[in-house]
């Protein structure tokens, strides 16, 4: 059965993507910005929404505590179901942009 | 940090108070804190920070944690909270809080403001409620005394006064945020 046949928001898309390896909060901001190129600003307080909407679907799960100068942050990482739903939408949006170069008219 | 001014205002609609707060930081004053009508600013260089209102979430039960804590450890600067309204401040060089265009961030914001206030209006409906339907017909029916004038007058106040500012200040406000989130709404689908 599939997870979802919704397109995922760019904000998921971005954060399923930062997390292929554990990071906090922090580091998810920092990483969709680098990725983004600067282009997509992840707020603290969008993160919370998306992170607590995520763990709720089982997409992503906290793998512990990060011990750093700025104090315990903790750390979240993208479980089985949440790749699942990520090569999902990697391959729809592959589609997206095939016909698109095949059917746009330059 | 040295409070270097004092001043008198009062917002109801949380979008005009950030952007007298942001507008306050350009000119040297970093906001520290506010009570009742009063606000405190500090010293700082002009335009050094930046300011955000928000409101606090229930903590999430599934390992994410509070609200407050995890935006603080994202880089936030917890600057003063009042009950669930919260002042945040960041360097103006680390960027903005939102994108300019992040319709969503917009629409969870707005939402929350929405929640915020109605919140207030139940509060303050039960609180005439309960002046007008309990306190109101115990001093009419208390022996004619000092007191029950006093009871009676102040519950009729009481209840008259709440109403007016339902009216005329929370509801308007509920209308206009309750027309933002629809607009946002109409820009997302």
């Amino acid at each position: 059965m599939k997870n979802t046949t919704a397109a995922l928001t760019e904000a998921i898309y971005y954060i399923l993507l930062a997390l292929q390896e554990p990071l906090h909060g922090y580091g998810i901001m920092q990483k969709t910005s680098a990725m983004s190129k600067g282009r997509l600003i992840l707020s603290a307080g969008t993160l919370y929404g998306a992170i607590s909407n995520l763990l709720e679907k089982g997409w992503i799960l906290p793998c512990g505590e990060s011990s750093d100068t700025d104090g315990r942050r903790k750390l979240y990482q993208i479980t089985d179901k949440g790749q699942e739903v990520l090569l999902a939408e990697f391959q729809r949006l592959e589609e997206l942009v095939e016909n698109g170069r095949m059917n746009i008219k330059k | 940090m040295n409070t270097k001014l004092v001043t008198i205002n009062w917002f109801v609609d949380f979008d005009k108070e950030e952007k007298w707060l942001n507008k306050m930081a350009k000119k040297g004053l970093a906001f520290r804190s506010v009570h009742g009508f009063f606000y405190c600013f500090g010293e700082c260089n002009p335009g050094e920070f930046i300011y955000q209102i928000d409101f606090d979430e229930k903590k999430s039960k599934n390992g994410v944690g509070d609200y407050v804590a995890f935006r603080s450890s994202c880089g936030d600067q917890l600057v003063h909270q009042h009950k669930s309204k919260i002042y945040w401040r960041r360097e103006t060089a680390s960027g903005p809080f939102e994108e300019e265009n992040n319709v969503a961030a917009k629409l969870r914001l707005t939402n929350k403001a929405f929640n915020f206030h109605l919140n207030s209006f139940i509060g303050l409906t039960l609180i005439a409620a309960l002046a007008y339907l309990v306190l109101l017909p115990i001093g009419k029916h208390l022996p004619e005394s000092g007191f029950s004038t006093w009871l009676t007058d102040f519950s009729a106040g009481l209840t008259y006064g709440i109403l007016a500012a339902e009216v005329l200040i929370l509801f308007p406000i509920l209308k206009k945020l309750q027309k933002k989130v629809n607009n946002l709404i109409g820009q997302i689908f």
